[in-house]
């Protein structure tokens, strides 16, 4: 009796407590979101900037080069890609702090000052770089395209020569122009003619209409001034030295460099029933698994498996929650789209067609019908004179033989494959589910047979044995 | 003090008492109904909530890339093995002790060390059988639908093993740590719920983007975090993670690792018990 009273009393005790734990998560929950609606609340009023010294860090992203800044404020290393040009510039700037997306911003009303000197750099308390002031610009290709950087005289050097094609095509623009009223004043002179004598104009005398000149299909940024940063994986410590050999209060900040941990060519697939919905393949050792027959246009990209707090921490250095609580997760980051290269596609190990990366445009199908249709891009063609290609990609068919295992994989102009290029295509058989099913409950029907003949066996037995009492012993 | 442990034995004895328990307890096992049945219902489960779901993906999106599809199959059968061979033997423990079994067997030639090797050694005989079977699911599932039993299967097997061992290890230690049998198994089930919804808080937090958290909840997920660090070194599924990610990175040191680490483990929890059972005595 005691002892049933007693565990009453411990059950009751134990109840109390998973009681008064729960109020405890409602309690800090409702803060939470008190919390949450306070920050809102906040965000009507209009935020103080203040001057602090901030980084302002052209970082390499994985596929492209960002610009992002790093306040003061922000505790935490910076974070930057290994083996890599990353330029850092130091300014004396205005940030505020922007409660709706959680995130410090540049005041860019107020005058931003950039600070002269040198970067040291400081491994373990010795500097191991002293890096100067260099120029530095940005060669940049068509939008969504990976720019490149270009440091010291070749970035002065391709402004120039960036320039000098820019002020050819405004010229060839000019001259297209006076060309044109040329020719549209002939034809206006062929016009009057032909209509005043009645006589048709002979087609070969008619002029040639001038051809529009080419735009860039690039630019280059001005050249500026900042510290180009190129380390091996390790922590560091950054500060800024004047001309007079001090160091810049404020300029010192933690520095982190990582490097991915796997690299490796990531596939985009774009199926062509549904280009839209894209499928990115980046792990080399994953297989790509289809149903039947079907057209797959392929993008080939390097990517480069990262650490998710680093890589957050790097492109978003002014968010003071950006990648906490995500040490632990990996993350592929797609690359720049890989040129130059062929396609295999292979039929039970034998290479069976060889494929190039062309342009596609997508054609939506005319009229009030749902649809499109996706073809090689042709600028001669009228629909598509003046336009880019939708993308550029490999287009293959599978058409599935029973039994044949299919693989991708790149080679470039050697002959030679591309590492971590290879993957295997699978067909899989949908009628195979229902049979997995069956064969699942093998495992007890088997069980359930055998004890029903060591049952019977026995039954056997007993029977023998009373049939024939000598065995027995009666 | 326990019966007949004042008489010095050798480990020849003692491996000959482990062996019987073992053999005798396994071939019970292996007779009777639950662990066939118990395999049947994982490769149900699996059929559809695993390679089902995987062949609807494939059937809908028209390309899927997968590393292994039968990974988590293969997981899934191993954990739910595991988790019954461990539930056994807790109950064989608990039937020996409150039977007066255990008691007995004492008297014989059986101490705490070859009574925990023998019932160690027995689930573990077990879940090989167990693993064997899921490795032939795998095969056939594989025959069927196409879908491919990559090298790593291999691997993957010898790493649930040992994960596997963990698991029934820290069994046999709640189950003689625990007088009652319900105490055991509640205190089994209740810390496997701890050490896997920490690690699935974790996950689940970490799939919101962090920037439009509220500082509250970011602290939640450092603290997630912080607990499952801590929980790494503890949790039997955390040992099954690193070893699974080291797999499936090519890291082929973490693996191994991530083996002799399960194998400590056993070892202390092992050892633990047979300190246990030797300090607490035999009786019900």
């Amino acid at each position: 009796m005691t002892k049933g009273r007693e565990s009453k009393d411990h059950g009751r005790r134990f109840m109390r407590n998973v009681r008064r734990l729960a109020y405890l998560c409602a309690c800090l929950m409702m803060v939470d979101v008190l919390g949450a609606v306070l920050a809102q609340v906040a965000c009507a009023s209009t935020p103080e900037s203040e001057r602090q010294l901030v980084y302002v860090v052209d970082a390499w992203d994985g596929r492209t080069y960002r610009t992002v800044f790093a306040p003061e404020t922000v505790e935490g290393p910076l974070y930057l890609w290994a083996r890599v040009d990353n330029i850092l510039r130091l300014y004396d700037a205005s940030v505020y702090y922007w409660p709706i997306t959680q995130e410090y911003r540049l005041d860019k009303t107020s005058p931003m000052a950039e600070l002269q000197g040198s970067l040291e750099v400081v491994k373990e308390g010795r500097a191991v770089a002293s890096l100067p002031l260099r120029d530095f610009a940005f060669r940049v290709p068509f939008p969504g395209e990976t720019s490149s950087l270009l440091v010291g005289s070749d970035a002065t050097e391709a402004f120039l020569e960036y320039e000098q094609v820019e002020r050819g095509y405004y010229d060839a623009v000019r001259e297209y122009r006076q060309a044109m009223a040329t020719w549209q004043n002939d034809m206006y002179a062929i016009l009057r003619s032909v209509s005043q004598t009645g006589n048709p104009a002979d087609p070969a005398s008619l002029p040639v209409p001038p051809q529009p000149p080419v735009a860039p299909q690039y630019y280059v940024t001005a050249p500026e001034a900042g510290f180009c940063v190129n380390l091996p994986p390790g922590a560091y410590e950054l500060r800024v030295v004047d001309r007079s050999g001090e160091v810049i209060a404020g300029s010192r900040r933690r520095l982190e460099v990582f490097e991915p941990r796997r690299e490796g060519v990531g596939y985009t697939i774009m199926p062509e029933s549904k280009w839209t919905v894209e499928t990115n393949t980046h792990d080399p050792g994953e297989v790509l698994y289809v149903e039947r027959e079907a057209v797959f246009y392929i993008r080939a990209t390097s990517s480069t498996e990262v650490n998710e707090l680093q890589y957050r921490r790097m492109v978003s250095p002014q968010k003071p929650l950006a990648g906490h609580g995500a040490g632990s997760i990996w993350t592929w980051v797609q690359g720049p789209d890989l040129l130059g290269l062929r396609m295999e596609l292979l039929e039970d190990g034998v290479v069976v067609e060889t494929l190039d990366a062309r342009p596609y445009s997508v054609q939506q199908n005319p009229g009030p019908t749902l649809g499109y249709e996706i073809i090689e891009f042709d600028p001669t063609r009228p629909s598509m004179s003046g336009k880019r290609p939708t993308f550029s990609a490999f287009r293959i068919e599978i058409d599935p033989t029973p039994g044949a295992r299919y693989a991708i994989r790149l080679v470039g102009g050697d002959g030679r494959e591309l590492p971590n290029s290879y993957r295997e295509i699978r067909v899989v058989r949908q009628e195979g589910r229902d049979l997995l099913v069956a064969v699942s409950v093998l495992p007890s029907l088997a069980a359930v047979g055998v004890a029903a003949l060591r049952a019977s066996r026995r039954r056997w037995h007993r029977k023998s044995r009373s049939a024939d009492p000598v065995k027995d012993g009666g | 003090m326990i019966p007949g442990e004042e008489r010095h034995r050798g480990w020849r004895t003692r491996a000959r008492a482990a062996r019987v328990i073992a053999l005798r307890d396994l071939s019970a096992t292996l007779r009777g109904q639950g662990i066939w049945a118990v395999l049947s219902v994982s490769f149900i489960l699996v059929s559809y909530l695993s390679v089902g779901r995987s062949l609807w993906a494939i059937g809908t999106t028209g390309i899927v890339p997968m590393q292994n599809p039968f990974e988590y199959p293969l997981l899934l059968i191993t954990t739910i093995a595991s988790g019954y061979l461990t539930f056994c033997c807790m109950v064989g423990i608990a039937r020996d002790r409150d039977e007066g079994t255990l008691e007995i067997l004492f008297y014989g030639p059986v101490d705490a060390a070859s009574y925990v090797a023998g019932k160690y050694i027995q689930a573990m005989l077990a879940f090989l059988v167990a693993a064997a079977c899921a490795a032939g699911y795998c095969l056939v599932a594989s025959l069927l639908t196409n879908l491919t039993v990559s090298s790593h299967v291999l691997q993957l097997i010898v790493l649930s093993f040992f994960t596997g061992s963990v698991v029934i290890a820290f069994g046999i230690l709640l189950s003689i740590i625990s007088r009652r049998l319900a105490g055991s198994i509640a205190l089994f089930i209740g810390l496997m719920l701890i050490f896997v919804l920490i690690d699935a808080a974790h996950r689940v937090v970490l799939l919101l983007p962090v920037e439009q958290m509220s500082s509250g909840l970011v602290q939640v997920r450092v603290l997630l975090e912080t607990l499952n660090d801590f929980m790494d070194w503890v949790s039997p599924p955390a040992y099954l993670r690193r070893g699974h990610e080291a797999l499936q990175t090519g890291h082929a040191s973490q693996y191994v690792i991530s083996v002799l680490s399960c194998v400590v483990y056993t070892l202390m929890l092992l050892v633990g018990a047979g300190i246990t059972l030797r300090h607490k005595g035999v009786g019900a």
